[in-house]
C-alpha cells in the first residue's frame, strides 16, 4: 500500500512538515493542503523533512513549487531537509538544485 | 393475527382443542402442499418417464396429467439446448453425485413458450442403496431470468459507454501525437509512444517537422502529472514549439518563447510545468549540424559510427512554465552517416526491470551500445519491445524518438 501521512512540528520560528510515504499524482494534493492549513508570519520558514520520503514524481515536484509559492506569499522562506539522492537528481536533471534552500537533516532546527 | 401462543407450538403436536382449526391445516397438507405446492414437483424413473407431477407445474406447463405421465421423458420437456446440457451435466451430475442444485433451464409448455426454471433434483435409493427414481423440484425462474436480462443490459450500456470514452480518449491522445512522422532526405527516422493507460491521457509528446532551408525541427518532452490538465498543457506546448520554430528556429529562443507561453496560462494551484528537449537538424555535407535545447530533460543519446555512445549533455537547463527567467541550456553536435541520436522521456529511464529496479541512465547508455550499426527503426523498435515486455512494471508514459543518418548508398 502507497500512501502518504504528514506529521507537523511547529515553533514561532519555523514550521516542519515531515513526509512519511509515497508523494505521486494521488497524495500530493494532501501536502498542499497540510501547507494551506498552517498560518505564516512574516520571517517564519517551513521545511520539510524528506527523509522517509519514499517514491516521489513529477507531481511531487509541482507540490513543493506550489508550496514554496504559497509561503513566500507571506514573506515567510521554504526549504526542504534530508531529499532522497533519487530526488537530488532529479532536481539537478530539471535545474532545480539551486531553487529550494537545501538542509541535510532537520536536526538542530 | 397469529397470537404468541400460537407461535410456541407450531414445533410441537397440536393437541390443545383451542385450535381445532391449526390440527385441521397440519392434517391437511401432505396431498395438497404435493399438488399445489408454490413450486414444481417431478418424480420419473431413471431413464427420465415422469412418472408423478403436481398440479402447479401441469398448470404452468398447460399440460393435463395424462399428457404426460407414463407418456413423455423429462427431457421432452426441454429445448433443444436444454436437452444437450441435460446430457452432458445434469445427468452425469446426478449419476455421480445423486443430485443437482440450481440447475438453470428452460422448459417449454404444452402452447412452445419457454418457461426460465430452477431445478434441484435427488436420485431416491432402495433399501439396498440402487437408485429407483428422481425427485425434482421446479422453481419458477422468470422474475429472475428478467432480473438478470436488466442487469446484462446495464451492463451492456455501460461497456458501450465506456469504449465512447475510450475512443475519445484514443483519439485526443492521437492529436497530441503526429500519426506518421514525415520522411526526412538523408535521415531515418522512427519513433515509440507506449501509453501506460488510456485511463489517463499522457503528457508526453514528440513531433518532427522542416523548417525553411532543407532545415528540419523536432522536439520531444514530458509535461508533469497526468490526465485532462496535463493534456491541455501538452497541446499547447506542441503548437506553441512549432509557431516559435517558424518565428525563430534557435532552439534557445524558441524553448524561451514556450516557457513564457506556458507560465502566462498557468496558475498558482497548480504548478504545472514540462521538460523538453528541442533539436534543430541542419544539412552539413553528408552529415547533419545537430543542435539541442534543453529545459530540464534527460540528456539526448548519441550513438557514434566508431561504436562509442555519449550523452549530449545539457548541464543546467531548468524545467519549462514555472520560473520567469529560466534558463534553456544546449548543446551542438555533428552527426555523421551511420550515427544515430535517440530522444526519449523518463518512462524509460524509471521503468522497472524484473528485480523492481530502475533502468536508469547507465543501464541506458549499456543498451545504447547495442544501437551502433542499427538505424532509428530498429533502434526504437528493441526498445519498445523492451518496454513492452515489463508489462504493468512501467508504471509512467514513455515517448522514443531516434534519427539517423543514413550513409551514402
Amino acid at each position: 500500500m502507497s500512501g502518504l501521512a504528514i506529521t507537523t512540528r511547529s515553533s514561532p520560528r519555523r514550521h516542519i512538515l515531515s513526509l512519511h510515504g509515497d508523494l505521486d499524482m494521488a497524495t500530493a494534493p494532501e501536502l498542499r493542503e497540510a501547507c494551506q492549513g498552517l498560518t505564516f508570519t512574516a520571517g517564519q520558514e517551513l521545511v520539510l523533512d524528506l527523509s522517509d520520503l519514499g517514491f516521489c514524481d513529477s507531481s511531487g515536484v509541482s507540490a513543493f513549487i506550489v508550496s514554496s509559492r504559497l509561503v513566500e506569499s507571506f514573506g515567510a522562506t521554504f526549504a526542504i531537509a534530508a531529499p532522497p539522492m533519487q530526488l537530488t537528481r532529479v532536481f539537478a536533471m530539471i535545474g532545480l538544485s539551486d531553487f529550494f534552500t537545501l538542509y541535510d537533516s532537520v536536526d538542530g532546527l | 393475527m397469529m397470537s404468541p401462543a400460537h407461535d410456541e407450538s407450531v414445533g410441537g403436536p397440536a393437541e390443545d382443542d383451542n385450535r381445532p382449526s391449526f390440527s385441521a391445516l397440519l392434517e391437511d397438507d401432505a396431498a395438497d402442499l404435493y399438488d399445489n405446492a408454490p413450486c414444481g414437483y417431478l418424480s420419473t424413473l431413471l431413464d427420465g418417464e415422469i412418472a408423478k407431477i403436481n398440479a402447479t407445474l401441469l398448470d404452468w406447463l398447460g399440460y393435463a396429467r395424462e399428457d404426460l405421465v407414463g407418456r413423455k421423458r423429462f427431457t421432452d420437456l426441454l429445448t433443444v439446448g436444454g436437452r444437450l446440457y441435460h446430457e452432458t451435466h445434469f445427468a452425469p451430475l446426478l449419476r455421480m453425485q445423486g443430485q443437482a442444485r440450481e440447475i438453470a433451464l428452460e422448459l417449454v409448455a404444452a402452447d412452445g413458450r419457454r418457461l426460465p426454471v430452477l431445478i434441484n433434483s435427488t436420485v431416491k435409493t432402495g433399501a439396498d442403496g440402487a437408485p429407483l427414481l428422481i425427485r425434482s423440484t421446479v422453481f419458477d425462474a422468470r422474475q429472475r431470468r428478467a432480473y438478470e436480462r436488466e442487469l446484462l443490459r446495464a451492463r451492456e450500456a455501460a461497456e458501450q459507454e465506456r469504449a465512447r470514452w475510450q475512443r475519445l480518449s484514443e483519439t485526443l491522445q492521437r492529436t497530441l501525437l503526429p500519426p506518421i512522422l514525415p520522411a526526412v532526405p538523408g535521415l531515418e527516422v522512427a519513433a515509440h509512444y507506449h501509453a501506460a493507460s488510456y485511463e489517463h491521457i499522457g503528457g508526453d509528446f514528440y513531433d518532427l517537422f522542416p523548417l525553411a532551408g532543407n532545415r528540419w525541427a523536432f522536439f520531444l518532452g514530458d509535461v508533469c502529472g497526468k490526465g485532462p490538465e496535463a493534456a491541455v498543457v501538452t497541446s499547447l506546448t506542441r503548437y506553441t514549439l512549432r509557431a516559435a520554430a517558424v518565428y525563430d528556429p534557435d532552439p534557445v529562443a524558441v524553448l524561451s518563447n514556450l516557457n513564457s507561453v506556458v507560465l502566462q496560462q498557468g496558475h498558482a494551484a497548480d504548478a504545472r510545468y514540462c521538460t523538453v528537449v528541442f533539436g534543430l537538424l541542419v544539412p552539413d555535407g553528408d552529415g547533419f549540424t545537430l543542435t539541442v535545447a534543453s529545459g530540464g530533460h534527460p540528456p539526448a543519446l548519441v550513438a557514434r559510427a566508431d561504436g562509442r555512445v555519449e550523452m549530449l549533455n545539457t548541464p543546467g537547463g531548468q524545467l519549462i512554465g514555472i520560473l520567469p527567467d529560466a534558463t534553456i541550456a544546449v548543446a551542438s553536435t555533428r552527426l555523421a552517416p551511420g550515427e544515430s541520436v535517440l530522444l526519449y522521456t523518463d518512462g524509460l529511464t524509471e521503468a522497472r526491470d524484473f528485480d523492481g529496479a530502475q533502468l536508469g541512465d547507465e543501464h541506458l547508455a549499456q543498451l545504447a551500445e547495442g544501437f551502433v550499426g542499427r538505424g532509428a527503426a530498429e533502434i526504437v523498435s528493441s526498445l519498445a519491445t523492451m518496454l513492452d515486455g515489463l508489462g504493468d512494471r512501467l508504471t509512467d508514459d514513455t515517448a522514443l524518438l531516434a534519427l539517423t543518418v543514413r550513409a551514402e548508398s
